[in-house]
């Protein structure tokens, strides 16, 4: 999840159902925008699937630094919703 | 407006451990194949259900998401490997389903008899909870898996008795379901049965409280009520979003029908707070 850079990218979870990768939705809300300042276990994103309203939580405290999606995309598990630097990083941008 | 269930998706320590586990030892949860919205909560509080015979269904539930094809055949290792894994994740309780086996001349029962005494044998003192299919409502065959020592049988009769055709795949029917939970508890009076309804797929309240009459002519001890939820277009949409205070009514309705436990909330599913409705059945079946 931590790349080099020292970014962290939230994402639609790939382990969510582990051994079913097939389902998809559509991203019904973006709660942040670049620059705040999220913690742990803050909404990040909602993900509308058939079944259920998906709140991504971050799983770091930090500033964001990019959202990946806006209301309305398509997206599946795997897909990037937004970086984070985490707290405490000195990560490089980008 | 009641509407869809709000999962908080946050992947814990814990629910990363089941995850490891259960793929470490190559074994199926329904969790995973039915896209549980509990899947988050159960995992994270290190308890699954295994669901038995591969992942590939021979039927066609119209509700359901579980994969339908031709199965590979019975893993003669499943059974130790599902004990591993309860042993491993240090379940006190355990369910196993599996899918529906109607390739296979016992509809799968051996297997599931070999897993429960498989998993007692690993794991002296844990309570198992089988969930069926109707083993085309062969005595024998229910009978073998009642004997092999589970405490709480369950079957599931899915909808009311109008809507199965359109629900349920052809195979199954609302009067076999019935006569499985009876066979399972003439095989074993003391055992608890247990079934779920789904509801919000067109049926009428009073369609839900007849089915809810039938369970209890055959003795089951245990009903869940809970909300259809559709996994994909691919499956039935659904016909309604049940308030709180309905599940409350038909709760009621429950416990004066003579339920020991009624498990009745949107996202309950069979296998969901078992142990918890398995100890609080047993209290009131041994109070009466």
């Amino acid at each position: 999840m931590q790349g080099l850079s020292g970014l962290v990218e939230i994402k639609v979870p790939e382990d969510l159902w582990p051994r079913s990768s097939g389902w998809s939705g559509k991203v019904v809300g973006v709660r942040v925008s670049p620059g705040d300042r999220v913690r742990e276990g803050d909404v990040v994103a909602e993900v509308e699937i058939e079944k259920a309203v998906l709140e991504i939580e971050s799983p770091v405290s930090g500033v964001v630094v990019e959202v990946r999606v806006r209301i309305g995309d398509a997206v599946g598990p795997g897909d990037v919703l937004a970086v984070v630097r985490p707290e405490g990083s000195a990560g490089l941008a980008g | 407006m009641p509407g869809k269930a709000r999962l908080r998706v946050r992947l814990t320590r814990d629910y990363l451990r089941v995850s490891s586990v259960v793929r470490g030892l190559g074994i199926a949860t329904v969790c995973e194949s039915a896209l549980c919205p509990n899947i988050g909560e159960c995992w994270g509080s290190g308890t699954a259900t295994f669901m038995i015979l591969g992942d590939t269904c021979t039927r066609g539930c119209r509700f359901c998401y579980v994969k339908r094809g031709r199965p590979a055949p019975p893993d003669p290792g499943e059974p130790v490997r599902v004990a591993e894994a309860v042993r491993a994740l240090g379940l006190d309780y355990v369910t196993i389903t599996s899918v529906d086996r109607d390739d296979l001349p016992d509809g799968g029962a051996r297997q599931f008899a070999e897993t429960v005494k498989a998993v007692k044998k690993l794991n002296p003192g844990v309570t198992v909870e089988v969930l069926t299919p109707d083993f085309r409502g062969v005595r024998e065959h229910v009978r073998l898996v009642v004997e092999s020592g589970p405490e709480v049988f369950a079957h599931n009769i899915e909808t009311v008795e109008r809507l199965t055709p359109l629900v349920r795949d052809p195979r199954a029917g609302y009067e076999l379901s019935l006569n499985v939970l009876e066979y399972a508890k003439e095989a074993r009076p003391g055992l608890v049965t247990k079934s779920s309804i789904l509801l919000g797929l067109g049926e009428e309240k009073r369609e839900v409280v007849e089915a809810m009459r039938d369970l209890r002519s055959v003795g089951v001890d245990i009903l869940v009520l809970s909300q259809y939820l559709r996994p994909s277009p691919r499956q039935l949409p659904v016909a309604k979003y049940y308030k709180h205070s309905e599940f409350r009514e038909l709760e009621e309705i429950g416990y004066r029908l003579g339920f020991a436990y009624v498990l009745a909330h949107p996202l309950a599913r069979t296998s969901y707070k078992a142990r918890e409705a398995y100890h609080a059945a047993l209290k009131r079946l041994r109070g009466s």
